[in-house]
């Protein structure tokens, strides 16, 4: 009896104990699943989103005005200014010389640029140069075709070299070069030299450095080496520039430029040339050290205008033929200052009348931010009549969301 | 020279270059800006992608120039990925408009801002100006320095390595799931770690900690930095080495990118101890990396923790 009542006990234990221990058991798989699902359901949160996330713009700091107008879609819009002083020991007695002893309002430029739509985006640059005048100096608008091939349209400066593209507020002096003025013409110091209406085809060529191809379609008009009598006389540039890095370190530039048009100096058959080289090796660490640079930038230009055949003899007019260099270095050893000096000759081929120009050229900057440097130059040339000592001190200073410039 | 023998040529060239074909190749091209990103890219993407990172991780993002030899890689690429939140905005737009790759635009699959996978913070909307410094107003950029961002982002580029290559679908999930729960083991273990950290003072020089802070619960002692991208003047740095003092604060960290002067100057007046540590993956030779980033990081801190 007593062994039945043991066995019935035993029996009524294990029937009590086993759900329990099916209950543990099947609370510990319980539990297991949870956390798997609370696993699931996180990464479903954060893949979600993730997802959102990338259906997202970045926020626009402005939703709108009191009109309804969405701000969001204007352009990004800067203003450069420059103001300069300066003084020459020459032609002080004249009023109207250019570049002349005193102080002024050297440029204020207003740049717009936006993307139009998907292909196309487009650039305006409106210049007021010495705030009496208000001028387009870039109009155009750019479009990738294929990954290769791109297109310019409109006013832009010519891919003629490194300083042609150049903005006045991005010239590496506060002057251009003696070449660039001698060939393509001076105005001054904010007129650029050959800006030109036109269509550029660009191509990145499929190697492992950089080497991009510009053939350009232009207008002509520059006075200076162009401006054919006809209107069906365009003119052709075609430019290639190749970059290597030497190493992270370091980077190696050479380009060339050639240009042929007609010109309006001997009748409808006289062509102009032009041909152009360049060189730039530049230094910037890329650690620690990243403020300081060292920049050596040489470029050579030569240019033959024919000038037509002489009404007498019948025989062709000599061939105007002018070349020059400027080479330049720059060293920037401080995040704030920076020193650099160029020598430009002209002269390498000139007009019978000319003589050589030497010109050299020291200057001296500090940049308080990005967004604004002071630069004093002192330059000295030697002249026709007498040697010339001048000395410029201006404010470069930018507002705006302004695009960054070209390497 | 007979130039117009050349503008021919020329233009031979010229064609042959634009009408050249491009071989096809299986494995995405990816160009990533960062090599935190370039990192993260290829834990979820393995070897269906070939990755290459422009600003390595040494160097300062901020401040890059736009070479054109990196518009040759992103001319090639099926994806850019980016920080964001205008970090590379000094850089980068000119770069995607010389890369000529229509692919890569703003728009298309192959533009990925990872910025919006996150909460930014130190967000200053819209009241800012200039002689505030090189500020962010969308939010601190530095957010790949909270490991939890690293997941967030590491979900946002499996998303887009699915749409660009969706027969590779299993794939990059299955990589993810290894690459974010490795990820959320080590986050437990370091915040562990550095628990002894918490509420601490330290002074930076850039608000590049912003993001590590908040996940280690660490609390900014003063920034040397006051605005960015602006050297501090000799009175600001005064007056932080003057408020250490008051607050006793031991530590002063940077990004190895930075120069050191300013910091020594504010170590010497006031005995905190120097701490220079990579900000980036790839910013020292240990930091191979996201997550090798991060060990670097507490390792380091867990060695001054005692000084503190």
């Amino acid at each position: 009896m007593r062994i039945l009542i043991l066995i019935l006990c035993g029996l009524t234990f294990l029937a009590l104990a086993m759900p329990v221990a099916a209950q543990g058991k099947a609370s510990s798989d319980l539990l297991k699943r949870v956390e798997a699902l609370e696993r699931t359901i996180k990464k479903m949160k954060q893949r979600k989103k993730a997802r959102l996330g990338g259906l997202n713009q970045v926020p626009s700091a402005d939703s709108g005005t009191a009109t309804g107008a969405f701000r969001g879609f204007n352009p990004a819009i800067s203003v450069n200014g420059l103001f300069l002083g300066t003084y020459r020991s020459e032609e002080n007695d004249n009023r109207n010389a250019p570049s002349a002893t005193g102080l002024k309002v050297q440029e204020m430029e207003l740049v717009f640029a936006a993307m139009v739509d998907k292909y196309l985006w487009a650039n305006l640059v409106l210049s007021l140069p010495e705030v009496d005048s208000i001028e387009v100096e870039e109009s155009y608008v750019d479009v990738v075709v294929t990954n290769k091939l791109s297109l310019r349209a409109g006013k832009f400066f010519q891919f003629f070299g490194r300083h042609n593209r150049l903005h006045t507020h991005q010239f590496p002096f506060i002057d251009a070069p003696l070449v660039n003025e001698e060939i393509f013409g001076k105005n001054g110091l904010t007129e650029p030299a050959l800006n030109e209406t036109g269509v550029s085809f660009n191509v990145l060529a499929p190697v492992p450095w950089f080497w991009e191809w510009n053939l350009v379609v232009l207008q002509g008009n520059n006075e200076a080496l162009l401006n054919a009598p006809l209107n069906d006389d365009l003119a052709y540039l075609v430019n290639t520039r190749n970059l290597w890095d030497w190493s992270e370190n370091t980077t190696v530039e050479l380009g060339s430029s050639f240009l042929y048009g007609k010109n309006n100096i001997g009748g409808p058959n006289s062509s102009s040339r032009s041909a152009g080289g360049s060189l730039q090796v530049r230094w910037t660490p890329a650690t620690r050290l990243r403020y300081q640079t060292l920049i050596w930038q040489t470029e050579i230009i030569h240019s033959w205008r024919e000038t037509g055949v002489n009404d007498i003899t019948g025989r062709n007019n000599s061939t105007e033929k002018k070349g020059g260099i400027y080479s330049f270095l720059q060293y920037k050893f401080d995040q704030n200052w920076w020193i650099q000096g160029r020598y430009d000759f002209f002269g390498i081929s000139k007009l019978k009348n000319e003589k050589n120009k030497n010109r050299y050229t020291a200057l001296l900057a500090y940049a308080p931010s990005e967004f604004s440097a002071l630069r004093l130059q002192y330059s000295y040339q030697d002249e026709t009549v007498r040697a010339e000592h001048k000395v410029m001190l201006q404010l470069n200073f930018s507002m705006g969301s302004h695009a960054a410039h070209q390497y | 020279m007979n130039i117009r023998l050349w503008l021919k040529i020329s233009m031979l060239i010229f064609a042959a270059l634009a009408l050249s074909g491009e071989e096809a190749i299986a494995e995405l091209k990816i160009v990533a800006t960062t090599q935190d990103l370039a990192s993260i890219v290829r834990e979820i993407g393995g070897d269906h992608v070939s990755v290459t990172s422009i600003a390595r991780g040494y160097q300062d993002a901020h401040y890059l120039l736009a070479k054109p030899s990196y518009m040759v890689k992103m001319n090639r690429a099926d994806l850019l990925v980016y920080q964001g939140l205008q970090l590379e905005i000094g850089w980068l737009p000119l770069l995607i408009r010389g890369a000529r790759n229509p692919k890569i635009r703003i728009g298309q699959p192959g533009h990925l801002n990872v910025s919006s996978a996150i909460d930014p913070i130190e967000i200053r909307g819209i009241k800012i100006d200039r002689s505030l410094g090189d500020i962010h107003p969308l939010g601190n950029p530095h957010y790949q320095l909270d490991p939890e961002n690293g997941i967030l982002m590491a979900n946002l580029i499996a998303d887009r390595l699915t749409e660009l290559d969706s027969e590779n679908d299993s794939y990059f999930k299955n990589n993810l799931d290894h690459f974010v729960n490795k990820l959320e083991i080590k986050i437990k273990e370091w915040r562990k770690r550095l628990e002894k950290l918490r509420h601490k003072k330290i002074v930076t020089y850039h608000l590049t900690w912003s993001y590590f802070f908040n996940q280690f619960e660490i609390d900014y002692g003063g920034v040397i930095e006051l605005r960015p991208g602006i050297q501090p003047t000799p009175k600001e740095l005064a007056k932080l080495a003057d408020k250490m003092k008051r607050q006793k604060t031991k530590l002063i960290i940077q990004a190895n990118y930075y120069v050191t002067g300013f910091a020594d100057i504010l170590s010497q007046k006031t005995g905190a101890k120097l701490l220079v540590l990579p900000a980036s993956v790839g910013g020292v030779p240990d930091a191979k990396d996201y997550i090798g980033l991060f060990e670097y990081l507490v390792s380091k801190f867990e060695k001054v923790i005692p000084a503190l």
